[in-house]
């Protein structure tokens, strides 16, 4: 045969081949992707703080503020941290990247290394290096990790592999801070008075973390559905454009180019291709900012300002470290708690821990005043001149993680709930990356925590924040809008059973969502008279206050439900519904 | 038998094949008697594969992943050869020379103005591709171009052939098998970068979009299975290269040691 011959027939082979491969695979002969269907997910609940307020309110001295000289003794530790404004008071408590003469690690006899670590994988991966190394060595120095409170369900995925080396995680069951607006869901202005346009469309960020929790739990209080694959388009559901991290997010949308993806209809694939474009983002700073300096055009939709406790800065360790250093960990808490007071009650110790951030997260264009500035927020015009709110955080002090972790009175942990909640819904919706997670209560021991609160009792220590609640302060932008099919016994303002499970979970919805008001809507069916109809509906949404004010008085201060009664007005079905409408009070 | 201790010896193919089927099964023994603390068993790792294949679709996305693959190695190869063969001309030297040195850029910021300078992800993917590819071609196919001796241009002209013609012959065609060699070692480069791009956009999936899912969940069995059936798929590849070579060009083995 000629070589011009065999060319023939060689390229003909090749498309044969090309073309009959093509036409197997997508033709479902082989094993298909399990088809994913969208979901609307029960509302996402989060725990809300406030303090009881009995706490007399005394303010903390300023201390010395730490040296700039490693103090190079104490038991070593390293603890690896994201870029995150959270960590001030952690900071604070160091004196530097690696703990300094006078400051509060030093006299706690802790020698802290500071590393900043962005990629998640590494950190899980040093964890259980770390955990190897002090089986062979156990005076090897322990590693912490600090991660979002409600990425931890995802997180504990490194479990596997650390019961492998023969241990497990183990939460500090101690936070110093938490995110307070920096982490948002950025969407055109639209969204914020018709939720429903978000459906059919594209929301860009990094999968599976915090800044998507945000978006669901948004969705899902909006009653809209999602579609959890990355790789298809419901027209039905918001859609998500998977981002390697949350900078990249933000850049799908300032690029703005589109990305081809199969159309779905009812989880069925229809086989028609469609191009999306990032149509909003979840994400944080700096990539909101990135977002309003370099495109603008989006304002933020929600974030964790509104959804106050959903993401906590939360430390893990392994078991074996923890277990071994009981007093060591007692002394970081310990650290934490006084420059948390510091931090939170005097700007000069603030702009100190702002310093040592830089230092630390070592970004050469991002100075002390950059991390200052967002981690008390601003609010500037973006590119189009519309005015965005970047950054936000919050340090934390003793009494707040008191109120975190549910050792007040009357209290409920807070992230008990928040680390159940996500790790529900990111199982529920990608139930193949995480079929599991690990329950809380075999990582997290209070006993240290409680030991410090029996030590601290009737001690100077600063109040938790409490959130205050004006009850004139007049609702000023919708967050959420949703009925509650709370049922109730006819022609009475007592409950059915059915309707205490759903109050439960309005309960728990609106733990998360801590800074956000309430306003209760009453109504009732148009049978019967007016006048008493009017008095029945008052009545009812009253009585929904009551009972989340008798369940949590920490989480509903006086002032935070507002009651609105509209009788047989506008009756919103044949049978009684009163939509609970958690809305913000701006 | 005593073959395969004797220095440059040719074991017969049976005999060979044999032994290679040995170490391999010794190897999964292995691993399967001794199973390292951290790293997947064999069974673990089986188990994963069966479900990647059944309901986390490893087929359909190995085949996208390789469609794509294909056409960035076609579109790289059509552009390095036309890089190469410029070469001839002094003028385009500094082109092919620049070309090479472009190996040793990193792709970090780049794949941004690819962004701007394109219309979709899916351009943008091909483009790191073909532009990752293209420079390790050109480096691999310049340089088979520089073994051609002065024997072999001048036995060319002495026929009388003129410096085009001389040129298509002794290097053009004369070197087409040394070229295919080129791509079908460079190929592999695709195949690390393929995991990068799919990562970038992961609309379209991808075996880099699952190996990223597994990896980010630590999924270790996933990870080690899905890296299998790309060294598998690695293989099959290089063996197709060779059964290409030894198709249309049976003369290039003949210098060979036997």
């Amino acid at each position: 045969m000629t070589t011009r011959g065999k060319i023939v027939i060689g390229l003909l082979l090749v498309i044969g081949l090309y073309f009959g491969i093509n036409k197997v695979v997508s033709s479902g002969a082989v094993f298909k992707k399990a088809d994913t269907q969208s979901v609307l997910l029960n509302s996402i609940e989060l725990p809300t703080t406030a303090s009881n307020g009995n706490r007399a309110n005394i303010a903390v001295p300023l201390a010395d503020l730490p040296g700039t000289t490693p103090a190079e003794k104490g038991t070593p530790i390293t603890w690896e941290v994201m870029a995150w404004n959270s960590q001030m008071a952690g900071m604070l408590a160091n004196g530097g990247p690696r703990t300094t003469q006078g400051s509060a690690m030093a006299a706690n006899g802790v020698d802290l290394q500071i590393m900043r670590q962005d990629d998640v994988t590494k950190m899980q991966a040093d964890l259980v290096k770390n955990a190897a190394d002090l089986d062979a060595n156990p005076s090897t120095p322990g590693l912490i990790v600090s991660i979002m409170g409600d990425g931890l369900p995802g997180f504990s995925a490194v479990q596997e592999q650390l019961k492998k080396v023969g241990t497990q995680l183990q939460i500090i069951p101690y936070s110093v801070g938490k995110s307070f607006g920096e982490d948002k869901l950025m969407g055109p202005k639209e969204w914020l008075d018709n939720p429903k346009l978000a459906v059919g469309k594209t929301i860009a960020c990094y999968l599976r973390d915090g800044d998507q929790n945000i978006a669901l739990k948004w969705c899902a209080d909006n009653g809209l559905k999602v579609n959890p694959d990355e790789t298809t388009y419901d027209p039905e559901a918001v859609n998500f454009l998977s981002a390697s991290d949350f900078l990249v997010a933000a850049e799908k949308y300032i690029v703005g180019k589109p990305e081809q993806r199969t159309k779905v209809v009812n989880g069925k694939n229809t086989g028609v291709k469609i191009d999306v474009v990032a149509d909003a983002v979840a994400t944080w700073t700096p990539g909101d900012v990135n977002i309003a300096k370099q495109k603008g055009g989006l304002v933020s939709i929600v974030s964790t300002k509104d959804y106050s406790n959903q993401m906590p800065n939360i430390m893990v360790t392994t078991k074996r470290w923890y277990d071994a250093h009981q007093k060591e960990v007692a002394g970081l808490m310990t650290a934490f708690a006084v420059a948390g007071d510091q931090v939170k009650s005097h700007p000069e110790a603030l702009k100190r821990a702002a310093d040592i951030s830089a230092d630390v997260y070592a970004d050469k264009d991002k100075n002390g005043a950059y991390w200052l500035k967002y981690y008390k927020g601003v609010s500037e015009a973006d590119r189009t001149g519309e005015v965005v709110e970047l950054g936000g955080s919050k340090a934390f002090n003793f009494a707040d993680n008191l109120a975190l972790f549910g050792l007040e009175e009357g209290g409920t942990n807070i992230y008990a709930s928040v680390y159940k909640t996500f790790g529900d819904v990111q199982s529920k919706l990608y139930p193949k990356e995480l079929p599991s997670y690990v329950p809380l209560d075999q990582m997290l021991d209070l006993s240290l925590l409680k030991n410090m609160q029996a030590q601290y009792k009737g001690k100077a220590v600063a109040p938790a924040d409490q959130q205050k609640f004006a009850a004139d302060d007049e609702i000023r932008r919708n967050v959420s809008k949703r009925a509650w099919n709370i049922e109730f016994n006819t022609g009475q303002s007592s409950f059915t059973p059915a309707a205490e499970r759903e109050l439960s979970q309005l309960f728990d919805d609106l733990i998360v969502a801590g800074n956000l008001k309430v306003a209760v809507h009453g109504h009732t069916d148009n049978v019967g008279d007016p006048q008493k109809n009017q008095q029945l509906s008052e009545d009812r949404a009253m009585a929904v206050r009551e009972w989340l004010q008798q369940k949590s008085t920490s989480a509903f201060p006086e002032g935070r439900v507002q009651v609105y009664a509209h009788g047989a007005t506008e009756p919103v079905e044949s049978n009684a519904t009163p939509p609970a409408k958690p809305r913000t009070a701006g | 038998m005593k073959n395969l201790f004797i220095p440059n010896a040719q074991p017969r193919q049976p005999v060979f094949l044999t032994m290679v089927a040995c170490q391999a099964l010794v190897l999964l023994v292995l691993w399967l008697l001794y199973p390292l603390k951290l790293f997947p068993t064999l069974g673990e790792v089986l188990t994963a594969f069966q479900d990647l294949v059944r309901t986390q679709g490893l087929i359909q996305e190995l085949w996208a992943s390789l469609a794509t693959a294909i056409q960035a190695v076609g579109i790289a190869t059509v552009l390095a050869l036309f890089i190469s063969y410029l070469t001839a001309l002094p003028f385009f030297r500094p082109l092919a020379y620049a070309a090479t040195k472009l190996r040793y850029l990193t792709l970090t910021g780049l794949t941004f103005f690819m962004a701007l300078m394109l219309s979709s992800g899916h351009q943008v993917k091909l483009s790191v591709l073909v532009f990752g590819a293209t420079v390790y071609f050109v480096t691999g196919m310049t340089s088979v171009i520089l073994t051609t001796t002065q024997e072999e241009m001048d036995h060319a002209r002495t026929l009388g052939m003129s410096e085009w013609r001389s040129f298509f012959e002794v290097i053009v065609l004369g070197k087409l098998d040394d070229m295919l060699e080129v791509v079908r070692q460079n190929f592999a480069i695709i195949w690390t970068m393929i995991t990068l791009v799919e990562t970038l956009y992961q609309s379209e999936g991808g075996i880099g979009l699952l190996l990223y899912k597994q990896n980010r969940y630590l999924h270790l069995a996933g990870v080690v299975s899905i890296q299998l059936v790309i060294l598998a798929v690695g293989a099959l590849q290089d063996y197709l290269f060779v059964l290409l070579r030894r198709v249309f060009f049976p003369y290039s083995e003949l210098t060979t040691a036997r």
